[in-house]
């Protein structure tokens, strides 16, 4: 059995204060209003329409925009949590109940619209938007796991990935009209999943713990 | 000097205080967690060198991200949360070298200068040569070196060792009736 002494003496012998890392939740309201302005001045460059707020379904895109803000929220709060040795990973089971609201509300979008499949090709727009206000919002939360570091980082880095994406959705309800197709639909998606595999391939080795 | 440890109801204010920088509650701390870690890679791991490796890791974790324990809860979840991401990484790091590991010889040699397995194989059968050779009679052996391995003809082989050519077939089938014998018995 190996004496540990001499690296427990080096180590206590170099112990200095360290400042103890906040509740996730309190980390998560801090980094979320950074992550989400940062995402919107990178949308400035790509054309922005704006949300029709006056039509009668003007509803869809307010609750889309909160839903999608909240499920990325608790998204970034359960990534911040994972971090931390010894906590609990899971989503908080309101969450379920939000993912539901916001599939149900994209269904009312889908069926809103007068060609509820699309085309192929169609949304790419949509597709470089959430790519746009997605990288920026991934930078911030990498920076936002180094500081802890996770002994877990593709678990991490994959709940800040999707919660990035909601955000970004988030960001995109607010200048995209409430219809909307299958494909665009599925655009959305795709943008959400690169950008999730993207956090996870720039943040594995910086977010290692 | 397990008796000094402190007990675990002392290590959250203990560590609490080493978050602080209080050095002797740290060394306090980091003593009386060794045991709890070695048990803990010990569930995930059997080789003793590699649990106490582990161990090491873990102090080393434990140092580096002091600063995210929350000393309002228990300390041994945050402890063997990191020990056991630390004998997982163990244990894939040897998985990892496993792979690598070269075991034959001949493996080893090839990957570190591909002509040393040429070389090997002609030292192996030169050294199984020699082997044989030594079990044959010295004026046998003498004549199986000049026409096998020197490639002499008879009648050169017969000038050289002054013997006739007759005598030189009669050594050499004798040496092959021998070696054959020899061959035999190893098969068996």
């Amino acid at each position: 059995m190996i004496d540990h002494e001499r690296l427990i003496e080096s180590l206590a012998g170099d112990v200095r204060p360290v400042q103890r890392v906040a509740p996730a939740w309190m980390r998560a309201l801090g980094w979320t209003p950074i992550a989400l302005g940062l995402g919107y001045l990178a949308t400035t460059l790509s054309h922005r329409e704006a949300t029709d707020w006056s039509g009668p379904l003007a509803w869809v895109a307010a609750a889309n925009i909160i839903l999608s803000l909240t499920l990325g929220l608790a998204a970034f709060m359960a990534s911040l949590s994972s971090g931390v040795a010894g906590r609990e990973t899971r989503m908080p089971g309101w969450a379920i109940f939000a993912l539901v609201a916001w599939l149900g509300l994209a269904i009312v979008g889908i069926s809103a619209s007068r060609h509820p499949l699309g085309a192929i090709g169609q949304g790419g727009y949509c597709f470089t938007f959430v790519l746009i206000a997605g990288l920026p919002m991934m930078a911030i939360a990498i920076i936002a796991l180094r500081r802890t570091g996770s002994l877990r980082p593709v678990r991490s880095l994959t709940l800040s990935g999707i919660g990035i994406g909601f955000m970004a959705f988030g960001l995109l309800a607010f200048c995209h009209p409430v219809a909307m197709s299958v494909v665009d639909f599925l655009g959305h998606l795709t943008a959400a999943i690169i950008l999730c595999g993207i956090t996870i391939m720039a943040g594995n080795r910086a977010v290692a713990a | 000097m397990p008796d000094d440890l402190p007990s675990a109801r002392q290590w959250p204010d203990l560590m609490r205080r080493a978050q602080n920088g209080d050095q002797r509650a740290y060394g306090l701390v980091l003593r009386a967690l060794v045991p709890a870690v070695r048990a803990c890679a010990r569930r995930q791991l059997f080789d003793e060198a590699l649990i106490e490796d582990v161990v090491q890791d873990t102090l080393l974790s434990i140092h580096r991200l002091r600063h995210t324990y929350d000393p309002g809860r228990p300390l041994l979840p945050w402890v063997v949360a990191i020990a056991s991401t630390r004998a997982i990484d163990a244990l894939r790091k040897q998985g990892r070298s496993r792979d690598k590991e070269v075991c034959e010889d001949m493996m080893l040699a090839e990957m570190v200068d591909s002509r040393a397995v040429a070389a090997m194989e002609r030292s192996g059968t030169g050294r199984e040569l020699g082997h044989l050779l030594a079990l044959l009679p010295e004026r046998q052996r003498m004549v199986v070196e000049m026409v096998k391995l020197r490639e002499m003809s008879l009648d050169d082989a017969a000038n050289e060792s002054r013997l006739s050519v007759p005598a030189i077939k009669s050594l050499l089938h004798r040496a092959y009736a021998k070696l054959r014998d020899v061959g035999r018995q190893s098969d068996d």
